[in-house]
Parts: C-alpha cells; sequence; structure tokens
C-alpha cells in the first residue's frame, strides 16, 4: 500500500474530515495521523475544522421556542382526535403475519415461498395434461413443418448451408408435431431437427442419419 | 498537534453509558407501556408520547428543513403517522430511532415538495432562540456575535445537497453515530461518511468564505 505522506494532500482532506470526529477506522486513523506529523499544509487543516466542528455542536444550543412547540401538539392532538385508532382486529392480524419482523423481511419472505409453491406446482404432472411423448421416439425431436424443407434435402446440403435466417422472436428450442404429408414422404429416412438458438437469426438444423449419428 | 479527537469522542460515549443508567431504563420502560396503552386506543397515553418527544421532533425537522413553518408541519404529520402506524412498532425496540427514521422520511417528502414550488432552504431565527440555561451568563455583545454566527452557520448548510444536509444534521449537529445516520437515511455507513466528509469540507469553506479567511 503506498503510504499516506507520499499521497497529495487534496486527497488526504477527506480523511482528515473524518478524522476530526473520530470517523475513521484504525488503519486509517494512523495512516493520516502518519502524514500530519509531515504535513503542515493539512495541519492546518484539522484546525480550522476543529474549531468549525466547536462551532456546528454549539447549535445543538439552539431549541425552539414552547410557543412553536404547543402549536404543534394542540394541531396533533385535533388531528388525532377525528382519526380513530387501528382497530383490534388489524393489530392482531399484523403481529400473526409479520410477528415481529421487519416488514422487507416478512414481504421477501413470502415473496420467495411463493416462487417455490409455483416451483413445485409447476414441476408436478397435471391431470388432463397431454403425456408427455417417448424421449427415445423420433417424431418426439423431429422437425417437419418447414414451409420451405422438402424431401430432396440431404445431408450434404444441410452441411453446406447449415445457418438458415431465423423467424423473429423465437427464443428457446422448440418441438412441433410433424406433417404428416412429409413424414409419410421422409418415411423413416430422414428427420431434419431444427435448434433454434438463443439468437433470433441462427438456426441449426441437423439431419442424423439412420443410425441417429 | 492538538490532542486527539477520539479522546473526546470516548469522553462523550462514556458520559452517555453512564447516563443510561436505571432511570433511562424506567424511562424507556415506562414509554413501552406508553406505546402499549396507545395502541389499545387510549388518547392521553399518546398525548404523552408526543409531549415527550414533541421538542426532539420538532427541532430535527427544523434543522432539516430550515423553516419553523414546514418544521411544524412536519411534526405534525410525523406524530400523525406515528398514531396511524404505532402497532406496527416493535415495542422490544428502541422507539427513538424508529421517530427519527419516520421525521426524516417526512422531511424528506416536504422538501420534495417545496423543490418543486422552487422554494428552498430557509431559517426563521425569530422561531428559535438559545436555550437559556446556557445563556445565563453571556453578555449581549457575545449573545449578538453568537446570534450572526448561528446564522452564517445555518446559511452555508443551506448551501448543501439535500442527502449531504441530512448526513451533516443527524451526525454532525444532532449528534448521531455513523451506524444511526445511516440506519435513519436508510442508506450504509460508508455513504455516510462520504456524505459528512464533503459536508465538512464544504461548510469549512463556506465558513472561511463568510469569514474572510482561507476559502
Amino acid at each position: 500500500m503506498k503510504p499516506m505522506s507520499r499521497l497529495n494532500c487534496g486527497s488526504v482532506e477527506s480523511l482528515v474530515a473524518l478524522y476530526v470526529e473520530g470517523d475513521l477506522r484504525d488503519a486509517d486513523r494512523l495512516r493520516v495521523e502518519k502524514h500530519l506529523t509531515s504535513c503542515a499544509g493539512c495541519g492546518a487543516l484539522l484546525l480550522e475544522l476543529q474549531e468549525s466542528q466547536a462551532a456546528f455542536k454549539a447549535l445543538r444550543q439552539g431549541v425552539v421556542n414552547s410557543g412553536a412547540l404547543s402549536e404543534v401538539r394542540a394541531r396533533v392532538l385535533k388531528d388525532v382526535g377525528d382519526l380513530d385508532p387501528a382497530p383490534a382486529w388489524a393489530i392482531a392480524v399484523h403481529r400473526l403475519i409479520f410477528a415481529g419482523l421487519r416488514h422487507r423481511t416478512a414481504i421477501a419472505g413470502v415473496a420467495v415461498g411463493a416462487l417455490l409453491l409455483g416451483g413445485v406446482w409447476l414441476g408436478l404432472p397435471h391431470r388432463g395434461a397431454q403425456p408427455s411423448p417417448d424421449p427415445d421416439s423420433p417424431a418426439a425431436i423431429a422437425v417437419v413443418n418447414e414451409p420451405s424443407f422438402h424431401s430432396e434435402w440431404t445431408e450434404e446440403r444441410t452441411l453446406a448451408k447449415p445457418v438458415k435466417t431465423a423467424k423473429p422472436r423465437k427464443r428457446r428450442a422448440t418441438v412441433n408435431p410433424p406433417d404428416d404429408r412429409i413424414a409419410a414422404q421422409t418415411n423413416s429416412v430422414q428427420f431434419p431437427i431444427k435448434f433454434v438458438t438463443d439468437d433470433p437469426n441462427i438456426i441449426i438444423y441437423w439431419l442424423p442419419s439412420d443410425k441417429g449419428d | 498537534m492538538s490532542t486527539h479527537p477520539n479522546t473526546s469522542l470516548l469522553m462523550d460515549q462514556a458520559a452517555l453509558w453512564m447516563s443510561r443508567t436505571p432511570h433511562e431504563g424506567r424511562a424507556a420502560s415506562e414509554l413501552k407501556k406508553l406505546i402499549m396503552l396507545a395502541v389499545s386506543g387510549n388518547s392521553q397515553a399518546f398525548e404523552q408520547i408526543v409531549v415527550r418527544h414533541e421538542r426532539r421532533v420538532l427541532t430535527l425537522s427544523w434543522r432539516l428543513l430550515g423553516s419553523i413553518e414546514d418544521a411544524q408541519d412536519a411534526a405534525q404529520e410525523v406524530f400523525l403517522r406515528t398514531f396511524k402506524y404505532l402497532h406496527r412498532f416493535d415495542v422490544q425496540k428502541p422507539f427513538e430511532p424508529w421517530l427519527v427514521r419516520l421525521t426524516v422520511n417526512v422531511c424528506r417528502d416536504i422538501g420534495r415538495k417545496r423543490a418543486e414550488r422552487g422554494l428552498v432552504f430557509v431559517e426563521t431565527e425569530k422561531e428559535f432562540h438559545r436555550d437559556d440555561r446556557g445563556a445565563a451568563n453571556s453578555d449581549p455583545f457575545s449573545e449578538l456575535q453568537s446570534e450572526e454566527q448561528r446564522r452564517m452557520l445555518y446559511q452555508a448548510m443551506a448551501m448543501l445537497p439535500e442527502k449531504e444536509r441530512a448526513a451533516f444534521v443527524l451526525r454532525d449537529i444532532e449528534g448521531l453515530s455513523t451506524g444511526e445516520t445511516a440506519e435513519a437515511l436508510g442508506t450504509t455507513e460508508a455513504t455516510i461518511r462520504s456524505q459528512i466528509s464533503s459536508a465538512r469540507l464544504k461548510m469549512r469553506k463556506a465558513i472561511a468564505k463568510s469569514t474572510g479567511g482561507r476559502p
């Protein structure tokens, strides 16, 4: 660490302003003290700050006059007289919900709980939902409803042009149901698989062979 | 070189600790009872709470806003909010920091509304006076001098940005610790240190300028 005495006084000023009221940590305090022993300018700054701080402390003696105080009290009590205190049930509910916790903590806890419950609910199989397709079935992952797709597609062509312009605003890989007509044409020869990447401008088509490689 | 400032700080803290003797504990216990009574709808208990804290709230509001009229409005709003939300207060915790935080928030709202109207921090000295206990031995000349000095200090304070002024008032005039100031203003101690450091240097420059010294 660079010694304080070698720093310019401009950067020490802010530390001296904290030093004057003991707001520095021990390490910084020692560095400031070391600098002050070798810098008359910063020593003078410290004296000025001590004087101004003494003047600020004198402001603590200023008090409001009793007329201003009684006026406020009268206004408060008049307003409070027009208000009803919080009903007992509201107080009980508040204590039950927040149970001595800070509001932010309690609200954050409720939010985390809701997220966890939502996650669990989404993870559960739902009654009436479509059964998930057999992951081993090629139809489950094949994409054949691309309008520009024809059975003439070959592996060579795919390799030559692996990247196609994507439909906009598709962000995740999608698995669409196969088109019967095209599926019949392709039969079990080749099933092109479309991967839509996070970048909407990039789509990757993959034509696996019969062996699946 | 002068004595280390931490020496006086330690003495202040020792005096503060010594003042928190059974009397303070009894006062805190009484306040707790008053709060519980006020929450259950006892208006006299609430009045007692107002009486105990009105000076602190009004003085702090005045120092933050610089206008006695605005400070009165702020104090009124602070106690109305206290009445409204007292049931949310945890009686196991100290009441003053909660009240100070409420006061700072109300003053901040009032300050923003005032800024929207194009008004600035102003000081009305006539509503304030020195504590009579300290004025007994002073002569008129020194009284006038100190009045002038206070006016000059408040004018310098008026030039500070809002956040720096709030940190400065709580730390250097109200005498809160850096941690208490940070809690009252809803920020970190590091931020408070930065704000009060900047404020002290600006105040020093303003004072030097107004007294003809080195800026």
